[in-house]
C-alpha cells in the first residue's frame, strides 16, 4: 500500500469539510443561534490538519503519483467515507446533539451515505445551523458519489472495471468527455442546476427559503434528512409533495443522461433501458400501492387521497430518499412490504441513490429468464443485449455474485442486529434493510415517524458499518476485511 | 409435447398414490376406526383410475421431450396430492382446501398441517398423513439422484458431483438399476428408524408413524407436542439419530452400498453439513444455558441438538417451544431452515453444497476487488466445478430468495400482520413448516384464508422442486413450441 | 544443433535431418556433420541415410509424433538404440514397458520436466544461480554470482572461508573457464562452482553469496508446460505462487490445476499490472514462455521495478550472452538441458551423470573402475589435468571432498569439474 497517497486523499477529504463547515458558521452567526463554536473548532482543526498533510504528502515527483494500486483506492474510499462521518459528526458532538461520539458518527455517516435515518427524536429543538449542517452533510455526500462512481471509478485505470462494481454501471459512455476532470465538472454542474432548480421550485411552491435549502440538500443527494420531525408531511401541501416527488425522482436518474441530454440535444437519450425500467417500476409501484390502499381502504373512500400519499412514498422508498407524508407503517401489511422490496431495487446507478440499482435488477432478472429458457433447450444461445450493448457472461455472474453478497450481508447483519431482545424482529430486519440500501426509515420500532434510538450503541455501530456497506456497494468495504487484502 | 406420454406417466403417479394408500386401507380394517369407506374408494378409485388412463394411452412412440418430464414432475405431485386430499375430504375431516394444503404439504414433507389435535383424528388417517410425506421423500430422492443427472435437470452436477459419470450411460438399465438400490436404501433407513423408535420406547403405531416422517424429513407428529410429547430422552436421540441420516445425499449411501467408503468420508457436503450441526449446537447450547437460567447445560445441550437437526433437516419435531429461546438462538436456527439439508435428500431449503459456493463465491469476488486478472475457478474441496455451476448456483440463490419475497407479498396481501407472512413463505418455501411466532401452529395454517392457502401449496412445490422445475412451467416459451 | 555440435567433438559421426532448408544450409556451415534436409521420420529417408550401420538415433524434433515414428522406424531398420523428446506424458510413462518394447524408445527425454525440476533446485537455494545433484544427489554443485559486497570477493580462493567439506572447484570468468588453484583471486562477477554435501550446500553457498534469503513468494511469467509444472513443483514446496497466462483458457485449466496458487489473466505484462501484483515484493520472477523475446523483455521489467531474482527462458543460443546484460540471474536453457540428457545417455558406462555449462566446461560424475590410472595413488600424482578437478568423492555412502593426498578407490563415484578441452583427458584417465 502507499500511504502518501492515502493520506494525500484523505487530507484533500478533510480540506474539503473543513472548508464546507464555513458554511453552517456563518449561517450560526447570521441566525446568532450560538451554535458557531461547534463549527469553529472543527473547521479550524480540519483545515489546518488538512492542509498540513496535504502539502507534507506532496508528490515527490511526478512519477510518484503515476501508480495507484487497487489496493490503495479501496482503501482510500472507504477511509474517506469512515473519517467524513467521524469529523462530520464532531459538530453534533461538541453542541451536545449527541452524547456519545457513536451516535454522532452514526448521524454522519448516515448524512455522507446519504442514507437519512437519524437518532434525533425532537428535530425541532435543534438550532438552525446544526440542522442546516446535517442536511448538507448529504448534499456533500451526493457530490462525493457521483464524482466517485461516474466520473472517477471508470477511468481509475487498471481493473477499475471491476473495482467499486462499477462493471456494469450501465452507461455506455464511460467517459463522457474525454478528461476525467471534465466529467467530473460536468456532473457538479447537473448537481448543482439540479439543486437550484429545486430550490426555485420549492418557494413557488411555497416553502420559506431556509427550509427550502435544507430540503434540496437533501433531495438531490436522495438523503431525506429534513428539519421537521414529520418530515414533508408537515407541510401539508400538494405543491411541496409534487415539487419534491418530481425531484426525487430526477435525482435517481443517472447524472450522465443529463450531460448527455445536454450535449447531444437528443431526446433518444431517454430511451435508455435503464431508465425505461425505472420509470417503469416507479409507476408500477406507485399504483400498486395505490390499488392496496384503495382496497384496504386506509384512507377511506377518498382516492385522490391514497394516490397522494403511495406517490410521494413510493417514489421516496425507490429512490432511497426516505422523506415520509403518511406514515406507512400503519399501512396494510401487503403495502408496507411492498415498500420493502422497493428498497432493495433502488435508483438507477450513476446517481445518488441506493440499493441494488436498476440495471443490476435487469440484469439479473434477464440472465433468469435465460437460465430458464436453456433448461428447456439446453443448447440455446442467449446473449443478453441492454440496448446495443451484450453483457457478457462473466458480468452477469458478477452482477449475480454481487446480489448473493448484498443478501448474504442482509443476513449476517440482520442476525447481528437482532441479538437485542427489545427490538421486533420486523425492526431489526427493515433497520438493516434500510441502512444498507441507504433509505432511511424501516418499519415498526426504526419507522418513517421514529427514530433509530429504539437500537442499542452496539446495533447503531453494526448499522453505520451497514450504511457504508450499502453505498459502496459491498465489495468494495468487504475487501478491507479480507485477509488477502492486509496480505502483500 | 406429448401429452400421451405425459397422460401415461401422470396414470402411474396416481395409481401409485392410490397404491400406497391401500395401506392404511387395511390398517383401518384391523383396528376398526370406521375410515375404511373413505380410504378404500380413493385408493381404488385412484389406483383403477391411473391404471386406466396408463393403459388408454400406452403409446408405441415413447420419445420423451423436456418439457413432458417437466410437466410430469409438476403435474405428477399435483395429482398426488389431490388423490392424497380425497381421505381427509371424505372423512368429513376438513374442506376442499384444507384437505389438498395438508395432502401437498405432506407430499412435499414439508410438515404444515392444519390439524389441531391429531390425537382425535382416526389413527389410519393419520398412517395416511405420515405415509404421505414418505412417499413424497422417496419420490424426491428419486427424482434428483437417479432421474436428474440423466436429463440435466435443475443444476444436476451437484448430486452427481461424486457420482461416476452418468452422462452417456443409456437410460433405462442403468436408471431402473439404480432407482431399484436408492429405494432399497431408503426401505431400510425407514426400517432402521422404526426399530429404534421402538427399541427406545415408543408404541408400535408411534413408531411407525415417526419413523415415516422423520426419514422423509417431514415432521408429521401423531401428537399434538410432537417428539415433545414423549419426553423420552432415547426416543428423542433415536429420532435425531434418524433425522440426521436422512439429511445426507443420497447419492451418498448409493456408493457407500457399492463399497466406496471413501467417496463418502471424502465429501465436503458432508462434513460441512456434520459441522453445521456440530457449531450450531454448540452455540445455541452455551447460549441457552446462558439466558437461561432455568435450564441446566444437559437440558440446553438435549435441546439444541434436537431443534438444530430438527429444523436444519426440514422436519420440524419438536421438543422444546424454541419460540421462547433467545434471539442469538433464533438467528441461528432460521439460518439452519434456510441452509436445509444436504443436495439430494429429503430436505428443503438452499442445501448445503450450494451454501459452500456461494460463500465460496462471495469470498472470490472479494479476492477479484484486490487481484482483478486472477482466475480463481469454484472448487469443491479439490474438484474444480464447471463455471455453469457458479451461474446456476447463484442464478438459484436469486430465484430463491425473489420467490421468498413474492410470496411473502402474496400472502401479507391478505392482511396478515407482516412477520407471518413471511415466516409462512419461508417455512413452506423451506419446506420446513414452521417459524418463529404463531407460524408453524396448526392454529396459525388453518386461519388462513383459503386463497393464502393455496398460494402457500404453490411454494410447497416451488421448494419441493428447487424453483426452476415450476418456474420453467411458468414461462411462455415453455408452451411455444 | 548444440546436441550435434557437441557429439561431433567427441568424436562420433553424426548426421542431421532437418526439414527446415535454411536451418540445414546453415548447420551444414557449423557443423562438422551430414546434414540432409528431408523428413526424420520418413523410412526411405532413414535406410538411405544409413540406419543400418547407426548406432545412435536421437529424435528431437518439436513433435512428439515424428520423434516417436522416427525412433519406430528406426528400430525396425536396425538402430541399436534410440532417444526420444517426449513432451506429452500421455504418450510415455517410464514404469511402463510398452513404450521401452513396442515404440522402441531407450531413453526419453523431458525437456519440460527438466527445466522446471532445474529451477525449482535453483530457488530453493537462494544465492545460487543452478543447483545440479550428483551421486544420487548427495552431492550438489550450486552456481554463485559474486557481488561486488560478498566476502569472498577479491580474494585468492584459499582465504576463502568455506565450512568444512566444501569446495571452489570452477571459476567461470568472463565465459571462460577456470579451475582454480588456491592463488586464483576471484573477482565480483565471477561465477563460482561450490561442491558440497547437499545437506550443507545451503550454508556454502551463504559464504560467499550475498542475497541470501528463502524464497518465498514467485512470479511466473507463462503458464505453459514449463510455467504451470514449475508452479505445481513450488507449490509443492510451500512457496507462494503467482502465474501470469495471456491465454484465458490455458490460465482456466492452470488455475484448475493449482492449488493455493494465484492464476492472473492478462494479456501482457505491463507496468500497472506487475505493480499491482506487487512484484516488487516478490522473490523471484521467472519467465518461461515459449517466447525467448517476450521473456527476456518481461524479465527486464520486472527487475527495473524490484523484482529480487529473476530466472528466464532462453532457447535460442544467440540470446544466451546477452542475458546477464538483460538483467536475468539465472538463464536455463532447454537446449542444453536436452543435450546435457543425450550426453548423459551416449557416455553411458563408466559415466553416470554429465551437466554441460554454457561456458563449455563439464562437470562429470565418474565411477572409478577397479584398475585404471587414477586409481590406488594419491591424486597429485596421477597427473591429472591442470583444467580439471575432483571436487567430491562418494565413497560407501559418505562424501569426501579430497585432497591431494586421496587415493581413489574402485566403487568410488568421483565428480570431476573439467573445462572441455580437458575432457578427453579425464576419461581416458578414468577409463579402465
Amino acid at each position: 500500500m502507499n500511504p502518501r497517497i492515502i493520506a494525500r486523499i484523505n487530507a484533500g477529504v478533510m480540506l474539503a469539510i473543513g472548508t464546507s463547515l464555513l458554511v453552517p458558521l456563518a449561517l450560526s452567526l447570521a441566525y446568532d443561534d450560538g451554535s458557531w463554536p461547534s463549527f469553529l473548532l472543527p473547521s479550524a482543526a480540519m483545515m489546518a490538519v488538512g492542509a498540513f498533510v496535504f502539502r507534507a504528502t506532496k508528490p515527490t515527483s511526478r512519477r510518484a503519483l503515476e501508480f495507484v494500486s487497487n489496493r490503495d483506492v479501496l482503501f482510500s474510499v472507504t477511509l474517506a467515507w469512515v473519517l467524513s462521518a467521524v469529523l462530520g459528526g464532531s459538530p453534533f458532538l461538541l453542541e451536545g446533539t449527541f452524547a456519545n461520539p457513536i451516535d454522532s458518527t452514526f448521524e454522519a455517516m448516515s448524512g455522507f451515505t446519504t442514507t437519512g435515518a437519524t437518532l434525533l427524536s425532537n428535530i425541532e429543538a435543534q438550532t438552525p445551523s446544526i440542522l442546516f449542517w446535517r442536511s448538507m452533510t448529504q448534499w456533500l455526500g451526493g457530490i462525493g458519489i457521483v464524482v466517485l462512481f461516474v466520473a472517477v471509478a471508470p477511468v481509475l485505470g487498471f481493473g477499475a472495471a471491476r473495482l467499486l462494481s462499477a462493471e456494469v454501471s450501465g452507461i455506455d459512455q464511460t467517459r463522457l468527455t474525454p478528461r476525467i476532470a471534465d466529467t467530473a465538472k460536468a456532473l457538479l454542474v447537473v448537481y448543482l442546476v439540479l439543486s437550484a432548480a429545486e430550490v426555485v421550485a420549492l418557494l413557488a411552491a411555497g416553502m420559506g427559503p431556509y427550509d427550502a435549502v435544507v430540503h434540496t440538500f437533501t433531495t438531490i443527494a436522495t438523503g431525506g434528512f429534513s428539519d421537521r420531525t414529520a418530515s414533508i408531511g408537515y407541510y401539508h401541501s400538494v405543491a411541496i409533495e409534487v415539487v419534491l416527488i418530481v425531484f426525487m425522482a430526477l435525482s435517481a436518474v443517472s447524472f450522465a443522461i443529463y450531460y448527455l441530454l445536454y450535449t447531444q440535444r437528443s431526446l433518444r437519450v431517454l430511451l435508455d433501458q435503464e431508465l425505461l425500467a425505472y420509470v417503469g417500476i416507479l409507476v408500477a409501484g406507485v399504483l400498486f400501492v395505490w390499488g392496496i390502499l384503495i382496497i384496504e381502504g386506509s384512507y377511506g373512500d377518498s382516492w385522490g387521497q391514497a394516490f397522494r400519499y403511495s406517490a410521494f412514498d413510493v417514489t421516496s422508498v425507490i429512490t432511497t430518499t426516505g422523506f415520509v407524508t403518511a406514515d406507512y407503517d400503519k399501512w396494510d401489511t401487503g403495502a408496507k412490504f411492498a415498500v420493502l422490496l422497493l428498497m432493495f431495487i433502488g435508483g438507477c446507478a450513476g446517481s445518488t441513490a441506493g440499493g441494488m440499482k436498476v440495471i443490476r435488477i435487469i440484469i439479473v432478472f434477464r440472465t433468469i429468464l435465460a437460465d430458464l429458457m436453456r433448461s428447456i433447450h439446453p443448447r440455446a444461445v442467449t446473449p443478453l443485449k441492454l440496448g446495443d450493448r451484450v453483457i457478457p457472461e462473466s458480468a452477469r455472474v458478477a452482477v449475480l455474485g454481487l446480489f448473493a453478497a448484498w443478501i448474504l450481508t442482509f443476513i449476517v447483519a440482520s442476525l447481528v442486529v437482532a441479538v437485542q431482545p427489545q427490538l421486533s424482529l420486523i425492526s431489526s430486519l427493515s433497520a438493516v434493510a434500510a441502512t444498507l440500501n441507504v433509505v432511511g426509515p424501516g418499519l415498526d420500532q426504526v419507522g418513517a415517524t421514529e427514530s433509530f434510538g429504539a437500537v442499542d450503541h452496539f446495533g447503531r455501530v453494526i448499522l453505520t458499518l451497514c450504511m457504508l456497506l450499502g453505498r459502496l456497494e459491498i465489495l468494495t468495504a468487504l475487501a478491507l476485511f479480507s485477509p488477502s487484502f492486509w496480505k502483500d | 409435447m406429448h401429452p400421451k406420454v405425459i397422460a401415461s406417466a401422470l396414470g402411474i403417479v396416481i395409481a401409485a398414490g392410490g397404491g400406497v394408500m391401500l395401506i392404511p386401507t387395511v390398517y383401518s380394517l384391523f383396528v376398526a376406526d370406521g375410515t375404511t369407506a373413505t380410504l378404500a374408494f380413493p385408493a381404488l378409485g385412484a389406483g383403477l383410475g391411473g391404471l386406466i388412463l396408463f393403459f388408454s394411452t400406452r403409446a408405441r412412440d415413447t420419445h420423451v421431450a423436456i418439457q413432458d418430464v417437466f410437466l410430469i414432475v409438476v403435474l405428477g405431485w399435483c395429482a398426488v396430492a389431490a388423490v392424497g386430499s380425497l381421505p381427509y375430504l371424505l372423512s368429513g375431516l376438513m374442506s376442499p382446501v384444507n384437505a389438498f394444503f395438508e395432502a401437498m404439504a405432506g407430499f412435499t414433507t414439508t410438515g404444515a398441517s392444519t390439524i389441531i389435535t391429531p390425537e382425535e383424528v382416526a389413527p389410519s388417517l393419520l398412517l395416511w398423513r405420515s405415509l404421505c410425506q414418505w412417499t413424497g421423500g422417496i419420490g424426491i430422492v428419486l427424482l434428483f439422484v437417479a432421474i436428474g443427472p440423466l436429463i440435466g435437470f435443475g443444476a444436476s452436477q451437484l448430486y452427481s458431483a461424486e457420482v461416476a459419470n452418468p452422462v452417456a450411460e443409456r437410460l433405462t438399465p442403468r436408471i431402473r438399476d439404480t432407482a431399484k438400490t436408492l429405494a432399497y436404501i431408503y426401505l431400510a433407513l425407514t426400517a432402521a428408524g422404526i426399530i429404534a423408535l421402538f427399541a427406545a420406547g415408543m408404541g408400535i403405531f408411534d413408531a411407525v408413524n415417526h419413523a415415516l416422517t422423520a426419514v422423509s424429513t417431514g415432521g408429521y407428529s401423531t401428537r399434538s407436542g410432537s417428539i415433545a410429547a414423549f419426553d423420552s430422552w432415547p426416543i428423542e436421540l433415536a429420532v435425531t439419530v434418524t433425522m440426521l441420516f436422512s439429511g445426507v445425499n443420497y447419492a451418498l449411501y448409493f456408493q457407500a452400498a457399492r463399497g466406496r467408503l471413501g467417496m463418502v468420508s471424502g465429501n465436503p457436503e458432508l462434513r460441512v453439513y456434520l459441522g453445521i450441526v456440530a457449531v450450531g449446537t454448540t452455540i445455541m447450547t452455551v447460549s441457552l444455558y446462558a439466558f437461561d437460567y432455568q435450564k441446566s447445560l444437559v437440558t440446553s445441550f438435549r435441546e439444541a441438538l434436537f431443534q438444530s437437526v430438527s429444523l436444519l433437516t426440514g422436519t420440524a419435531f419438536s421438543t422444546a417451544d424454541w419460540n421462547s429461546w433467545d434471539p442469538l438462538s433464533h438467528g441461528l436456527l432460521l439460518t439452519m431452515m434456510a441452509i436445509g439439508g444436504c443436495a439430494g435428500s429429503t430436505c428443503g431449503g438452499i442445501k448445503v453444497v450450494r451454501a459452500i459456493l456461494l460463500a465460496a463465491n462471495v469470498r472470490q469476488q472479494v479476492f477479484h476487488m484486490i487481484h482483478p486478472q486472477a482466475i480463481t475457478p469454484l472448487r469443491l474441496r479439490d474438484k474444480v466445478m464447471p463455471e455453469s455451476l457458479r451461474a446456476s448456483v447463484l442464478g438459484f440463490f436469486f430465484v430463491y430468495v425473489a420467490t421468498l419475497l413474492a410470496g411473502t407479498l402474496l400472502v401479507a396481501l391478505h392482511g396478515v400482520p407482516i412477520g407471518d407472512p413471511l415466516g409462512a413463505t419461508f417455512a413452506c418455501l423451506n419446506i420446513t413448516g414452521t417459524f418463529l411466532g404463531p407460524v408453524g401452529e396448526a392454529q396459525f395454517y388453518a386461519g388462513l384464508p383459503a386463497t393464502a392457502k393455496l398460494t402457500l401449496t404453490v411454494f410447497m412445490l416451488l421448494g419441493r422442486l428447487e424453483l426452476f422445475t415450476v418456474l420453467v412451467v411458468l414461462t411462455p416459451s415453455f408452451w411455444r413450441s | 544443433m548444440n546436441t550435434a555440435q557437441m557429439l561431433s567433438r567427441e568424436g562420433h559421426d553424426v548426421i542431421v535431418v532437418d526439414q527446415d532448408e535454411r536451418l540445414v544450409s546453415r548447420a551444414s556451415e557449423q557443423l562438422d556433420a551430414l546434414v540432409m534436409q528431408g523428413n526424420g521420420a520418413s523410412p526411405k529417408l532413414l535406410s538411405e541415410v544409413g540406419t543400418r550401420k547407426a548406432d545412435l538415433l536421437i529424435a528431437v524434433t518439436n513433435s512428439d509424433e515424428v520423434n516417436i515414428t522416427a525412433c519406430l522406424v528406426a528400430k525396425a531398420q536396425g538402430v541399436k538404440r534410440t532417444v526420444a523428446r517426449i513432451r506429452n506424458p500421455d504418450y510415455y510413462d517410464s514404469k511402463e514397458a510398452f513404450a521401452r518394447d513396442v515404440l522402441g524408445i531407450d531413453f526419453v527425454i523431458h525437456t519440460e520436466r527438466a527445466a522446471a525440476e532445474e529451477i525449482r533446485d535453483a530457488l530453493r537455494v537462494p544465492g545460487a544461480i543452478t543447483v545440479e545433484g550428483f551421486a544420487e544427489d548427495a552431492i550438489e554443485v550450486a552456481e554463485v554470482v559474486l557481488k561486488e559486497e560478498s566476502p569472498a570477493a577479491g580474494k585468492p580462493v584459499k582465504d576463502v572461508e568455506l565450512p568444512k567439506g566444501s569446495l571452489v572447484i570452477g571459476v567461470v570468468r568472463n565465459g571462460e573457464t577456470i579451475v582454480p588453484s588456491g592463488d586464483t583471486s576471484l573477482k565480483a562477477g565471477d561465477h563460482l562452482f561450490l561442491i558440497g554435501e547437499s545437506k550443507r550446500i545451503q550454508e556454502v553457498v551463504g559464504a560467499v553469496a550475498v542475497d541470501t534469503e528463502k524464497v518465498r513468494e514467485v512470479m511466473i511469467f507463462g503458464g505453459g508446460s514449463i510455467g504451470l509444472r514449475l508452479a505445481l513443483l513450488l507449490e509443492a514446496e510451500g512457496i507462494s505462487v503467482k502465474v501470469v497466462e495471456k491465454d484465458e483458457a490455458r490460465a482456466q485449466y492452470a488455475a484448475a490445476k493449482l492449488r493455493k496458487g494465484l492464476v492472473l489473466h492478462d494479456e501482457g505484462v505491463s507496468r500497472d499490472f506487475l505493480l499491482q501484483e506487487r512484484v516488487d515484493k516478490t522473490d523471484a520472477f521467472i519467465a518461461a514462455t515459449g517466447d525467448d523475446r517476450a521473456n527476456l523483455l518481461a524479465v527486464m521489467y520486472a527487475k527495473q521495478l524490484g523484482a529480487k531474482n529473476t530466472v528466464s527462458i532462453v532457447s535460442r543460443a544467440e540470446f544466451a550472452p546477452l542475458s546477464e546484460a538483460l538483467g536475468v540471474d539465472i538463464v536455463i536453457s532447454p537446449r542444453l538441458i536436452t543435450a546435457s540428457a543425450i550426453l548423459r545417455f551416449v557416455r553411458k558406462g563408466e559415466i553416470v551423470a554429465v551437466t554441460l555449462l554454457e561456458s563449455g566446461a563439464e562437470m562429470i560424475e565418474l565411477r572409478v573402475p577397479e584398475s585404471c590410472r587414477v586409481s590406488g595413488r594419491p591424486l597429485s600424482k596421477v597427473g591429472f589435468p591442470r583444467d580439471a578437478i575432483v571436487g567430491a568423492i562418494l565413497r560407501e555412502g559418505e562424501v569426501v571432498i579430497p585432497t591431494g593426498d586421496e587415493i581413489l578407490r574402485g566403487g568410488d563415484d568421483a565428480v570431476v569439474f573439467a573445462v572441455d578441452s580437458a575432457v578427453g583427458e579425464v576419461e581416458r584417465l578414468f577409463a579402465s
